[in-house]
């Protein structure tokens, strides 16, 4: 039995669960990489109407939005392996891992998909037009107009949308993946010490998502201080 | 009657006001004029305690405000002597002009509701809004809005109403009706203390101009005798600065 | 093993019966967080001694904790010390039955309340300085200004981010099945473990919860134009859009 907190296993977790922090890192960086490119891709296809494409990315993003993270990180874990084997690709001995990377980058992407869409709708219709005018084809308007203003309203949003990612990572030991809660559960069903690895993951969690909203805002504050 | 007694207000290290001393009659229009910055808006707004004032007193009929340490209770008792007309009108925007006039009468003096609609449907047709009751502040414009804003004020039946700036915000052909509803406030005999760059009004309405630079009052009197014959020479150099403007509109 | 979309039928037809849960998981936290959350938004607002000063500094911080942390950390503190005394007495019985719904109740409703402190918070930023003076010049208390005048403002700004919040809960509270409480999420696995059809389970899921953040949305939509009724433009492309 014993007490329910000891101050100092606080102290002995810490370590040991900080060293999988590298797991929750991978995860963010692949989620917001891949969610910004599909997410692109989704949002232009949304903006110019591409057909069947347009109506395909709707009902996907209104699917991502709609359900929770974790049927999500499921049904990709075991419907991905279906899908490849009907094309012939056999994953069965893949990583646990990869399908959370799949899983967390699909997911992202569709919440990116909206940022980019509100973000460049956010310019003003004047600015298409003048860009037309002077000769400038769609593309060309997107990369060299368009895009460079509407990045600098994405850009709190999307610092938001990096922190949320990180707390998200907290659901990825669902599926078995050590990270740091996984850790911090395979201590607690050890040491029937639970609540310190929680305590632990609490401070990590606070900090970090802290220093990242802190340097959002750094960041931001330059980026528009560049601009004048 | 309104005065005020060594009024001082610093926002920081800026002093905006240095020591004001004014009185105002009942029932008499006055007028601050002064550059920008030479802190008329600040004194109007520490009437009203939209700012609190560092030092001084405040004198509003029978009752007397230190501004050093007045009570929760006090502010509240000078604002419901009180009304202010805006700059930019601060209509409450979730509310109708109706609504908007008989708030003060119903929430803040506890007027029966019936009562409250009587005034302030009275009020609203003073300044020629009888058809616009049931509009809401961003269906109306510029010069309707500050009407309303003026029918606020009256309907509280105030010891005084203070207007900051109510034309500065408004499209030039607005500026009539808004101006034509104040003097029709000032015939009632009102007391008004009103800011404003309007040299014709202040010429017209006004019983009483002030004159302000540099947190001071530098000089005072009737509109004969600051317009005709002002005796500072700070006073002389603001008028030959816009006396030509308002040359034109004369 | 084939997707076979018949046993997607029969998890849902089980799991439907558990929407009442996961409505008491999401709609509770959002009735408290409204009104905890506000109030907290309210005493930073005006300031309000001791008050104000703390939740500047708790709110960001509870902000960084993971909706899992509250879940696990509220579980072991008011499960485990149950636990323990029921092995020392031997209550197994009382532990079986325990209903953790409760559990995942409070811990949802904490994060709820602070989620929607900071949603009330930038509402109420969102009315402008001169709707307060405009109160006061008419003799209004802060009170009464607040009540009348800046609540009802707020409103229609905050009722899409709301709404957001919402679904964030409704889909958050997906994770009470780690405590073994049963929702929408654990009652279609609970055929999934006779049959070990897990995906044809976790999408019979997925129709419900999609289902229920569409109607969510759409409701709130539907509130939101009713509330906005005196504002002529509203802000299409909003990028609050932003959820969980």
């Amino acid at each position: 039995m014993g007490s329910l907190f000891d101050i100092r296993l606080v102290f002995e977790y810490f370590p040991t669960i900080i060293s999988r922090f590298h797991i929750t890192l991978l995860i963010v960086v692949v989620a917001i990489g891949v969610g910004l490119l599909l997410g692109l891709f989704i949002a232009l296809a949304r903006m110019y109407k591409i057909p069947i494409l347009n109506q395909l990315s709707i009902v996907y993003v209104s699917f991502i939005r709609g359900t929770p993270l974790i049927v999500q990180l499921f049904i990709i874990y075991y419907g991905f392996p279906l899908l490849l084997d009907e094309i012939g690709i056999d994953v069965t001995q893949w990583e646990k891992l990869y399908f959370v990377l799949i899983a967390y980058g699909l997911n992202n992407a569709a919440f990116m998909s909206e940022i980019i869409r509100s973000a460049i709708s956010s310019v003003a219709v004047g600015q298409h037009e003048a860009a037309y005018s002077v000769g400038l084809s769609r593309w060309q308007t997107l990369r060299r107009i368009i895009l460079p203003q509407a990045f600098l309203t994405a850009f709190p949003v999307f610092g938001t949308r990096v922190v949320t990612t990180f707390e998200s990572t907290s659901l990825a030991f669902t599926l078995g993946i050590l990270d740091m809660i996984g850790q911090a559960q395979a201590i607690g069903s050890r040491t029937y010490h639970e609540l310190e690895g929680y305590v632990v993951l609490a401070i990590i969690f606070i900090a970090v998502s802290m220093i990242l909203e802190k340097i959002f805002i750094y960041a931001e504050k330059r980026l528009i201080l560049n601009r004048r | 009657m309104i005065e005020l007694r060594n009024v001082h207000k610093a926002f920081g290290q800026n002093e905006v006001l240095k020591g004001i001393n004014l009185k105002v009659n009942k029932g008499e229009v006055a007028v601050i004029l002064g550059p920008s910055g030479s802190g008329k808006t600040t004194l109007l707004r520490c009437i009203n305690f939209l700012e609190t004032a560092d030092d001084g007193e405040l004198i509003i009929g029978d009752s007397k405000v230190n501004f050093r340490n007045a009570a929760r209770k006090e502010i509240l008792a000078v604002r419901r002597r009180t009304a202010m007309v805006f700059q930019n009108y601060n209509l409450f925007n979730n509310m109708n002009a109706l609504e908007n006039v008989m708030e003060g009468l119903v929430t803040g003096r506890k007027f029966p509701i019936e009562k409250a609609r009587e005034i302030a449907s009275q009020a609203l047709d003073k300044v020629g809004l009888k058809d616009k009751y049931n509009a809401y502040p961003l269906q109306l414009s510029g010069g309707q809005q500050q009407r309303v804003g003026i029918a606020r004020a009256i309907a509280l039946n105030p010891d005084v109403i203070l207007f900051d700036e109510p034309t500065s915000a408004l499209d030039p052909e607005l500026v009539g009706e808004v101006l034509a509803v104040m003097q029709a406030v000032a015939k009632e005999g009102i007391t008004m203390i009103v800011v404003t760059h309007e040299m014709s009004f202040a010429m017209d309405i006004a019983q009483h101009i002030i004159f302000m630079d540099g947190g001071n009052i530098v000089e005072e009197g009737t509109p004969k005798e600051i317009f005709t014959n002002p005796k500072e020479n700070r006073t002389k150099q603001f008028l030959e600065r816009i006396l030509p403007r308002w040359n034109y509109t004369i | 093993m084939i997707f076979d979309f018949q046993y997607v039928v029969t998890s849902f037809t089980t799991a439907i019966h558990y929407i009442p849960a996961t409505l008491a998981l999401s709609l509770i936290p959002l009735f408290l967080g409204i009104i905890f959350g506000t109030m907290i938004a309210v005493c930073r607002r005006f300031r309000i001694k001791f008050v104000a000063p703390l939740a500047d500094i708790a709110i960001p911080v509870m902000k960084g904790i993971p909706l899992v942390l509250y879940l696990f950390i509220m579980n072991f503190l008011i499960f485990k010390p149950f636990d323990m005394l029921a092995q020392y007495y031997a209550w197994a019985d009382i532990i079986r039955y325990m209903d953790k719904l409760y559990i995942g109740i409070i811990a949802i409703s904490i994060y709820a309340i602070v989620i929607i402190s900071e949603t009330m918070r930038s509402a109420l930023m969102s009315v402008g300085k001169g709707q307060y003076e405009a109160c006061y010049s008419v003799g209004l208390t802060r009170w009464q200004a607040l009540w009348r005048v800046i609540l009802p403002q707020s409103l229609p700004v905050a009722i899409p981010v709301l709404g957001n919040n919402l679904i964030g809960l409704i889909k958050g509270s997906s994770v009470v099945y780690l405590i073994t409480v049963l929702d929408v999420m654990n009652g279609a696995l609970t055929t999934a473990q006779i049959n070990y059809r897990f995906l044809e389970a976790y999408i019979a899921a997925a129709f419900i919860y999609w289902g229920i953040c569409l109607l969510t949305e759409w409701l709130f939509t539907v509130w939101e134009n009713h509330t906005k009724k005196y504002q002529m433009r509203i802000d299409k492309h909003n990028l609050r859009k932003e959820v969980l």
